[in-house]
């Protein structure tokens, strides 16, 4: 989920000009924007540090400080609005190695993730990665949470990252918080949570052909009547297949 | 009781908590655990740089934190060198106003320490808050004839200031053993460190310190060798197998659930040696 | 006058390295002497005539940390915090290690405590 709201999506502008500083050159931009846009509306082309637009893939990771203001600050530059006097710097990305693994020769416990993270064993517990993480998580308890061997509770804390690296780079310990949690949650999806058995069900009756009638109803349907069910459905609706004589439309 | 388990005994070493928790059910021990404890960095940091605390206080804030305490309760460590850290932080800011107020200006984002709890470990809990007169009393498989080898090593009885019994010359292990009705065996390296860390890159230093220390409570007699500590367990068995030998190193807990007839938590490939040690003593044959 | 080498030892483990007298009951008691090329004691000379070639010995990474000495120093000197200081003094030096934490060999064998005590120490 992203984490800020998107209010500032309407094109409706008060005439409210700030000054941004991209790159150290100051920019006379809307005060509705978010920063993403604009950066756009300065002339940037964005073709790096930049995704779904909407605060889920962790692309457009943004560094600024404000105006007498010491500290600073870390968000998704497409969930965030401009401020007057922003000093903004975007990093397309976080170097770091991904391991390779093998999930079926791995066992759910810390001991696995040290053999590929030795690093986690650097944590201090400073917090220096909550502070930084624009999703508000808390990498630090999940980083704890492995070292305690509680694979759950880490893959439950680091459920909503959007593996930006905002937290791999104040990390003094030098850890790679989100490669180290999507192999967590891949061990406890693996092994830990329970299995989902009415999937496990439902392959076995699209297997013995439970569905095929349905299929060959849907295939039929003019498109436009296609388009009404699939809005119906999205809308919450049970699925109502129309009756028809299978096989009438070839 | 406020309980710190510490990051190896929920993975390496589970015997040792579990075979300690049976104990505390059996003793009427009511141990709570700290909830979101963190790791507490194994060596306590001796340099100026409280980052290196920052662990063992936040652990030490979450057990303040805890529903219906009474203000001055106590954290229980199984693990010797947990102990030794969380009592060293939890000293320093203790005694050095200027330490507790800069760390907690440094955690800006939980309540601050009051640093009004108190660390200690649980063979200090066995001969303090229980007494061994008691223990003993309670007893039900006395370990008779059994030769322990009590193994203190560093974090228990250095430095002075955290010492739970006297640096050079120690007995609370020994009046442990003899409390559960083994036999303490006396040997000269019981209180030399196993190498610590150089464990991981400099194998042949822990191997060297460890056959000394074991072979030496082996030549005085011992049967088994009991550790507080998953390091030196660790270490030490690297001494038994570069020896050559079989004497087992078990954590103090289990010997003391073997005595009150609970489960010690044997891990299979060291129970025969064990059962074998205790088929032939009289309490157990019968 | 105190030299350069005291005063950063002194700021960053809190010794006073000044008090010693060089009675040698530190080296005496170290369990780690054979795989040291300098005695605890000659460590603590070297500080005080500040020589900073000390930071180049291996004594102070062969140094345990198991307090035999601070605890035995007839003068109050934690000796083990000396030793601290030394491997402080070259950490906190940018791109220093004295572990790399991919090259640990037996890393499927060993227990987190031996794992976080060495990347605890040796790293940063």
């Amino acid at each position: 989920m992203p984490s800020k709201d998107t209010t500032t999506e309407k094109n409706e502008t008060t005439g409210n000009l700030v000054t941004v500083y991209i790159m150290g050159k100051p920019y006379e931009v809307p005060s509705e924007l978010t920063i993403m846009k604009a950066q756009e509306y300065a002339g940037y082309r964005l073709i790096r540090g930049v995704g779904c637009r909407g605060g889920f893939c962790g692309a457009c990771t943004t560094i600024y400080r404000k105006r007498e203001d010491y500290k600073l600050y870390i968000d998704l530059a497409c969930q965030t609005k401009v401020e007057d006097g922003m000093y903004l710097v975007q990093i397309p990305f976080v170097p770091a190695e991904k391991p390779q693994w093998n999930l079926e020769d791995l066992e759910a416990n810390s001991d696995s993730i040290i053999h590929f993270f030795p690093e986690i064993t650097r944590c201090v517990s400073c917090n220096a990665c909550t502070q930084a993480c624009p999703q508000n998580l808390s990498p630090m308890r999940a980083i704890q949470a492995i070292r305690r061997n509680d694979l759950k509770m880490a893959a439950d804390l680091s459920f909503d990252c959007v593996s930006c690296g905002a937290c791999s780079v104040r990390c003094p310990a030098e850890i790679t918080h989100y490669h180290v949690f999507q192999l967590v949650r891949r061990l406890v999806g693996r092994y830990v949570q329970k299995r989902a058995e009415h999937t496990a069900e439902r392959v076995k009756e699209i297997e013995a052909g439970e569905y095929d009638a349905d299929m060959d109803i849907l295939v039929g349907l003019p498109e436009e009547e296609l388009k009404e069910l699939f809005v119906r459905i999205r809308e919450g609706n049970p699925l109502q297949l129309p009756e028809r004589e299978v096989g009438k439309h070839d | 009781m406020l309980y710190y388990p510490g990051c190896s005994l929920r993975n390496s070493y589970p015997e040792f908590e579990k075979s300690a928790l049976e104990t505390c059910t059996r003793l009427g021990i009511d141990l709570a655990e700290i909830p979101e404890w963190n790791c507490c960095g194994v060596n306590f940091s001796l340099s100026d740089n409280i980052m290196r605390h920052l662990g063992a206080v936040r652990t030490l804030i979450s057990a303040q934190e805890m529903p219906d305490l009474s203000g001055d309760e106590k954290v229980v460590a199984l693990c010797s060198m947990c102990y030794n850290v969380m009592k060293r932080v939890n000293l320093t800011l203790k005694e050095d106003a200027e330490a507790l107020e800069n760390v907690n200006l440094f955690i800006d984002d939980e309540v601050d320490y009051r640093a009004n709890l108190e660390v200690i470990h649980f063979l200090q809990l066995l001969r303090d808050d229980i007494g061994f007169d008691h223990l003993s009393d309670c007893v039900t498989v006395p370990l008779k004839g059994l030769k322990i080898a009590p193994y203190y090593g560093c974090a228990l009885i250095r430095p002075e200031s955290i010492a739970i019994d006297a640096p050079e010359n120690p007995s609370i292990m020994e009046e442990f053993i003899r409390s559960v009705g083994a036999d303490p065996v006396d040997y000269p390296y019981k209180t030399e460190c196993c190498g610590n860390y150089h464990t991981v890159m400099r194998k042949e230093i822990v191997e060297l310190r460890s056959k000394v220390i074991v072979d030496s409570a082996k030549l005085a007699g011992a049967d088994l060798v009991v550790s507080t500590c998953p390091l030196c367990t660790y270490n030490l068995r690297l001494g038994v197998r570069a020896l050559e030998e079989k004497t087992p190193i078990l954590f103090f807990s289990q010997i003391l659930a073997l005595s009150l007839g609970v489960n010690p938590h044997l891990s299979p490939e060291r129970e025969k040696n064990v059962r074998e040690l205790l088929e032939g003593m009289k309490s157990y044959a019968k | 006058m105190v030299n350069e080498m005291e005063r950063r030892i002194g700021e960053i483990s809190g010794v006073n390295v000044d008090a010693c007298y060089l009675c040698g009951k530190c080296s005496a008691g170290c369990l780690f002497t054979e795989q040291m090329d300098l005695l605890p004691h000659q460590v603590i000379m070297y500080i005080q005539r500040g020589d900073d070639s000390v930071l180049n010995k291996e004594t102070p990474w062969i140094c345990a940390s198991c307090f035999t000495c601070s605890v035995r120093c007839p003068r109050g000197i934690d000796v083990a915090a000396v030793m601290e200081g030394l491997r402080e003094i070259q950490i906190r030096k940018r791109g220093y290690q004295k572990l790399d934490l991919k090259k640990i060999e037996n890393l499927e064998d060993l227990p987190q405590i031996a794992v976080t005590a060495a990347a605890q120490k040796l790293t940063w």
